[in-house]
Order: C-alpha cells, then sequence, then structure tokens
C-alpha cells in the first residue's frame, strides 16, 4: 500500500520534477513555524526514473543542527568565537528559564525514586560492586536480585523502626 | 577447588533461602526486629553460596 502511494505521488509530481527539480510540500518549518525560504530550507536529493530532483522536508537549517540560538557572523574571526560562546551560555539560561517547572517536578522525581530505590538495575549494581561476591553481569541470575531486593526492603524497614 | 563438596554448598543456599523467606513473612507479619535481622543474614549466606557455586562451575 505504501509503495503504490509512494508512486502515486511521484506521477503526479513529475511535471514539476521535469520543469523545476525542487519540490516544495512545506512553506512552515514543522518545528519553529518559520516560513522557509532559499536561504532557509534544506533539500534533498532524491531519483525517480533516472531523473534527478530535490525534495524540501519542511525543517528549517536551525532546526535541523539542533541549534537553540541564532548566530551572527562577524568578520573578524576572534569576535566570531567569542560572540559563539555567549550565544550559547544566553540560550541555555534562556531554555532553563522557560523549562523551569518541568526541570523542577523531574529533580522531585528523581529524589523520590532515590528512596524507594528497589529497581532491577540499582540491586544489579550493588551486587557487582561487592567486595566479596566478585560476580560478573553475566552471573547474576533474576533469583539474586530478588532475594537483595528483599533485603534492602527488611533494611530499610529497620532503620524507620531505629529512628 | 576441584575438591569442594558442591553438595554441601548447595544446601546451605537452599535451607537459607527456606528460612529466609519465613523470617521475610513474619517479618511482614510483625514487624519484629529479630525476624528481619534473620531474614538479612539468611539472605546474605544464600547469596555468598550462590556466588561460591558460581565459581566452583567455572574452574
Amino acid at each position: 500500500m505504501i509503495k503504490k502511494n509512494k508512486r502515486k505521488w511521484q506521477e503526479e509530481k513529475l511535471p514539476i520534477i521535469m520543469s523545476t527539480g525542487i519540490i516544495r510540500n512545506h512553506t512552515v518549518c514543522k518545528k519553529c513555524n518559520i516560513t522557509l525560504c532559499k536561504k532557509n530550507e534544506i533539500l534533498y536529493e532524491r531519483s525517480y526514473k533516472g531523473v534527478k530532483y530535490s525534495l524540501n522536508m519542511g525543517q528549517c537549517k536551525a532546526c535541523h543542527s539542533k541549534t537553540s540560538f541564532c548566530k551572527y557572523k562577524y568578520e573578524d574571526p576572534i569576535l566570531n568565537k567569542y560572540s559563539l560562546i555567549e550565544y550559547k551560555r544566553v540560550a541555555k539560561k534562556l531554555h532553563h528559564f522557560r523549562n523551569a517547572e518541568t526541570y523542577k517536578a523531574r529533580s522531585r522525581e528523581f529524589a523520590r525514586n532515590a528512596v524507594l530505590n528497589i529497581s532491577d538495575d540499582y540491586s544489579r549494581i550493588c551486587l557487582l560492586s561487592h567486595p566479596y561476591l566478585d560476580l560478573k553481569r553475566s552471573d547474576i541470575t533474576p533469583e539474586m536480585i530478588e532475594l537483595h531486593r528483599k533485603q534492602l526492603i527488611v533494611k530499610r524497614k529497620l532503620k524507620k523502626q531505629k529512628l | 577447588m576441584s575438591k569442594v563438596n558442591t553438595k554441601q554448598i548447595k544446601d546451605v543456599a537452599d535451607k537459607s533461602e527456606v528460612i529466609g523467606n519465613k523470617a521475610y513473612e513474619n517479618f511482614n507479619k510483625d514487624g519484629k526486629l529479630e525476624a528481619g535481622k534473620l531474614a538479612i543474614a539468611a539472605f546474605k549466606n544464600t547469596l555468598y553460596a550462590n556466588s561460591l557455586l558460581i565459581k566452583t562451575e567455572k574452574i
């Protein structure tokens, strides 16, 4: 089904390919909603029945390179170098300011999980780092992990009782 | 290491696991300190025995 649809789409676009050689499906960037122009857009090379054409995939250059800041090119190379560092610093601060709530929630969740850390990975790491057991990753069985988990639960409950 | 009695180690591992599970259940019911300590010691023994068995199998 996908192949048939693709063929149909290519046949419909054939006259455009023959005339201009570029297909522009998207006029706006998918991520940041900036209008795409010749300077901003990225074109991917494709071929259909031996005819080469370029495709606009709906992403601007900044989104494609995953840059979170706007860069201005200075003529002086040293100035250019320092400006890049400053742009990055400002962009990082802005990003943290915008997403402060999500970061706080994430840290709260992390702290909550650290108290109740009874996951498989945690007990596996504990067993691996134990000095007298001398185990490798392949030696550890799920039964051993369960035993270690029970041990942890009892230890933590006893600690609470003492407090 | 070739003269290691693997049967004895297996027995120790199985018995201590059974004792540990019983003590764990008791601890969850009553919450007594002694039962908890017993469970921890028993689980520790089983882990040591299992690691010993793995080492003997490799040799």
